[in-house]
């Protein structure tokens, strides 16, 4: 761990702030008495003024502290990962993380592509129940080149067909990209927190990894 | 359809390295780790690891 770029020295507050403690954010350690503005636990460097100010614990447009616009405010998340340099400034460990929040928007970037696969699948399912001939066993089955004699004439393929049979493969693919990039995020976040356990100076809590994953995999956009 | 895996291949690894990246940002400038290039190839390495293992093991069934 290393030094919050504008830590500066500050003075201790006076008194707990309405009679709670004040604690790290990063890892729950209780600051009261200290003297330098850095955590002895996780090394973290704050500013009391920033720390204590509630006001500035919300990002101005972060789907987890906004539940009133959400669209808006997932708009805005997705757009702002984009520049991760600039995102991971404005959000700072004293904002006050909400894990539900942040995986519901996980959830719905992950589960997008998984949607329109599934689209897509059951359009081609539907264009099956019309035409049986070309249901994509069938299909799959003659491209690998089974069975070996050759099969009776179909009748004439329609061009909607086609365009559904390319359909199914791109869906299938869509349904399995999902699946990867959701097993993919819980192996990352498993391995951080293996990271989390071994390093005796990141004693950080979970959220603030499940943060991290969770803003750096919404692939799904 | 072999332009159809190839696209999806080129498209899943700039992901990746997308997400590699933000994650970098994240472990560098929100939490302030000074190694946080090592974390996150680590991170990413046992990740891959261990989903090779799995997608191997469901290809072959060791029982």
């Amino acid at each position: 761990m290393s030094e919050a770029p504008n830590a500066t020295e500050t003075p201790s507050p006076p008194a707990p702030v309405d009679g709670h403690s004040v604690l790290c954010p990063l890892c729950g350690y209780d600051l009261r008495g200290l003297i330098e503005p850095r955590c002895p636990e996780c090394g973290y460097r704050f500013v009391w003024a920033e720390l204590l100010d509630r006001k500035l614990n919300t990002h101005p447009y972060l789907f987890e502290h906004h539940p009133r616009n959400n669209i808006w405010s997932f708009v805005r998340t997705a757009i702002g990962g984009l520049n991760p340099v600039r995102f991971w400034r404005t959000l700072q460990p004293q904002m006050t993380p909400r894990p539900r929040r942040l995986l519901k928007y996980w959830i719905v970037c992950t589960i997008l592509p998984a949607l329109l696969g599934a689209t897509l699948l059951a359009a081609t399912a539907m264009a099956d129940h019309f035409y049986p001939p070309f249901s994509p066993l069938t299909l799959l089955a003659r491209r690998h080149g089974w069975p070996r004699q050759p099969p009776p004439q179909p009748p004439p393929r329609p061009p909607l067909v086609d365009t559904l049979d390319q359909l199914s493969v791109l869906a299938t693919a869509l349904i399995f990209s999902a699946g990867v990039v959701v097993a993919w995020t819980i192996s990352t976040f498993l391995a951080l927190l293996v990271f989390q356990q071994t390093m005796d100076r990141a004693q950080i809590r979970r959220i603030h990894v499940a943060r991290c994953v969770g803003y750096s995999f919404d692939l799904g956009l | 359809m072999q332009i159809v895996v190839f696209g999806f291949g080129l498209i899943a690894s700039a992901l990746l390295a997308l997400a590699a990246v933000k994650l970098w940002a994240a472990y560098r400038l929100y939490l302030f780790f000074n190694h946080a290039f090592w974390v996150v190839l680590s991170s990413q390495i046992i990740a891959f690891l261990a989903l090779a293992t799995l997608l191997f093991n469901l290809q072959f069934p060791p029982w």
